[in-house]
């Protein structure tokens, strides 16, 4: 579901500052001005009461994938182009709601998003920027590799024709 | 100029039930809710919103957004990715032969249809 103003305001802590902060602050700002669509994830009838009413949340936005202007220069070999790709900026679930599958829920619906969005715009996959080494563990296990470590977060990658087959195929 | 598609059978139904509440033959309902679409797409490629409005406050009341619609606004601001020549290299090399998505990957998209 897409982020509601009153959203800002549920309590959500996902025990990250910057994830809590930016949810807090800027994530419902940052929809509106169409930098990057919220989505969250809200607990529901069949949950356990205990859980918080906002369970998590992810950002999505398009990004073009290019390389640093001096790699260009110094690289010519390597590609040039930039590269459409779908971003999955931050995903975080409440601390109270960990260790339920709600991170792989919200995932798997950003790709169902992404992949529809891909039949009619030019997307050549997605990419996450895990932000330790739990992220990157958690990534892993959904088919993304890590593109580039060499600072925190380390960017990670899934072709949009894996992420296709994984829905195609059902 | 006749159109043939192909739509979920509740969306059918939900169709043919507003045509008869509304007194229009299918063509017309189809007719309009093109227009509208069409309308729609040209207000997201301008950069803008669709919401609903409240007359009595003159609130935005809700965000109407489709597949189509939320990427048509996501291809719009696309932002910069500065990444290592050689991360492009090996995500260029993955897109060209992308493996097919792990038994892992395909699990949790079985489980998120549950």
């Amino acid at each position: 579901m897409q982020i509601e103003p009153d959203d800002a305001e549920s309590g959500f802590s996902c025990g990250k500052h910057p994830l809590d902060d930016y949810f807090k602050r800027h994530a419902i700002r940052n929809d509106r001005a169409g930098i990057s669509r919220a989505y969250v994830l809200r607990r529901v009838e069949t949950d356990p009461p205990e859980l918080p009413k906002l369970l998590g949340f992810y950002t999505l936005s398009m990004a073009v994938a290019e390389s640093a202007p001096i790699a260009k220069l110094l690289e010519a070999k390597l590609p040039k182009y930039p590269m459409p790709v779908a971003l999955i900026g931050r995903l975080a679930i409440d601390t109270r709601a960990q260790g339920r599958r709600f991170g792989e829920m919200l995932l798997m619906d950003a790709l169902h998003r992404v992949v529809d969005a891909a039949g009619i715009v030019g997307c050549i996959g997605i990419i996450v920027d895990a932000k330790d080494d739990g992220a990157e563990r958690f990534y892993m296990k959904y088919d993304f590799v890590t593109v580039s470590a060499e600072i925190w977060p380390h960017r990670m990658f899934l072709p949009i024709a894996t992420a296709r087959s994984a829905f195609s195929e059902q | 100029m006749r159109l043939e598609a192909t739509v979920p059978e509740n969306r059918g139904a939900a169709v043919v039930q507003l045509a008869d509440e509304l007194g229009l033959t299918r063509s017309q309902l189809i007719d309009e809710a093109l227009t509208l679409f069409l309308k729609a797409v040209l207000e997201v490629k301008r950069g803008r919103r669709l919401v609903t409005l409240d007359p009595r406050t003159a609130q935005p009341a809700c965000e109407l957004a489709t597949p189509t619609l939320s990427a048509l606004e996501w291809a719009l601001r696309p932002e910069p990715l500065i990444l290592p020549a050689e991360a492009l290299a090996k995500m260029r090399a993955m897109t060209e032969a992308a493996p097919k998505a792990s038994p892992r990957l395909r699990g949790a998209v079985k489980r998120q249809r549950k």
